[in-house]
């Protein structure tokens, strides 16, 4: 499987998590632009490919997941599922040398209750 | 209760949304946001929708639209440089708070995963919190102290303004109160103080007539 195939399945894993309400493109901005130009070139069935995927052939794999989280959800719980789950679906799989997981939470969203009375 | 000193054009509050940095919201405007926020968020455009910062915004003025829009454009009316004024510098807080700004630290198990929050989301969520309480609207947020570092004392300083007959002091408990346990719930900070400073109210007349109960 190639970086980008695991990519796509690494996003669709995230974005399947309960409290999950999006994957965002991870990394410096040029391999986030990378990915979007690829996404925009992919035909409608496959799935986006958001998690940024970086070897080293000293470190090993550096892997980044920015994630949006819904406040009815905490949020480390759900950042330490993400982990889990992706260090869970890496080691099911061959790679060599070290690995790097990096799962931010980029976004918090607040359901939009109805308007709050601004009248005392 | 801050004074206001600045007596600006005479715009409306649509208008004082030019001028705002978009390098903080990925490229885009303020202004930008407000129109795809009037389209209803429709055609879907997904460079707005994957990033993070833009979306911490668009929670933003959905919020702000929902509650106070109304109110603030009649106040706009009656005293146009003084709400300009205020309606541009949340406009401004906005679009600072939604950069990622620094990563705050979440406690992981594994060696081989680091979890973070960005500051931008934490910023967002204190915004929302404060949102949420009637009668405030939260105009600044900030974190003070080394976010970064796992145990680091941190105050937190909130602007706000206050609907007037609301009494300001319970306003500024209950911010304070529901801010605390939004922190607690969803970050590992060391929270040693929330300091909420309520610096405008809103006239009488205006909610009275102008926000539907």
């Amino acid at each position: 499987m190639n970086d980008l195939d695991l990519s796509r399945e690494l996003t669709t894993l995230v974005a399947g998590i309960p409290g999950v309400v999006g994957v965002y493109p991870a990394g410096p901005l040029h391999r986030a632009v990378g990915l979007t130009v690829v996404n925009v070139a992919a035909s409608d069935d496959q799935a986006p490919a958001k998690v940024s995927l970086v070897r080293d052939k000293e470190k090993g794999l550096r892997v980044e997941v920015a994630v949006g989280v819904l406040s009815t959800y905490p949020v480390p719980r759900t950042l330490r599922t993400v982990g889990d789950a992706v260090r869970a679906h890496l080691d099911a799989m061959e790679h060599d040398g070290g690995l790097d997981v990096r799962v931010t939470a980029s976004h918090i969203e607040t359901p939009n209750p109805a308007a709050p009375s601004l009248t005392p | 209760m801050a004074m206001r000193d600045d007596q600006e054009g005479d715009v409306g509050p649509e208008e004082v949304l030019d001028g705002l940095d978009p390098e903080f919201l990925d490229g885009h405007s303020v202004e930008e946001l407000s129109d795809y926020l009037d389209s209803g968020r429709s055609p879907r455009n997904p460079d707005i929708e994957n990033s993070p910062g833009c979306l911490i915004a668009l929670d933003a003025l959905g919020r702000l639209r929902s509650a106070t829009w109304a109110m603030l454009e009649a106040e706009a009316a009656e005293d146009r440089g003084r709400d300009d004024k205020w309606i541009k510098n949340v406009m401004d807080n906005i679009s600072r708070e939604a950069r990622a700004g620094r990563d705050i630290p979440i406690t992981s198990v594994d060696p081989e995963v680091r979890l973070t929050v960005t500051e931008g989301s934490v910023r967002g969520l204190i915004r929302a919190a404060g949102d949420g309480v009637g009668g405030a609207i939260v105009g600044r947020v900030r974190l003070d102290g080394d976010v970064t570092v796992p145990g680091e004392p941190i105050s937190i300083d909130v602007t706000a303004s206050g609907v007037f007959g609301r009494n300001l002091l319970e306003l500024a408990r209950e911010m304070r109160a529901v801010i605390g346990a939004s922190l607690r719930e969803h970050t590992e900070l060391n929270v040693t103080s929330i300091d909420v400073t309520i610096q405008d109210v809103h006239t009488q007349r205006t909610a009275s007539t102008e926000v539907p109960r």
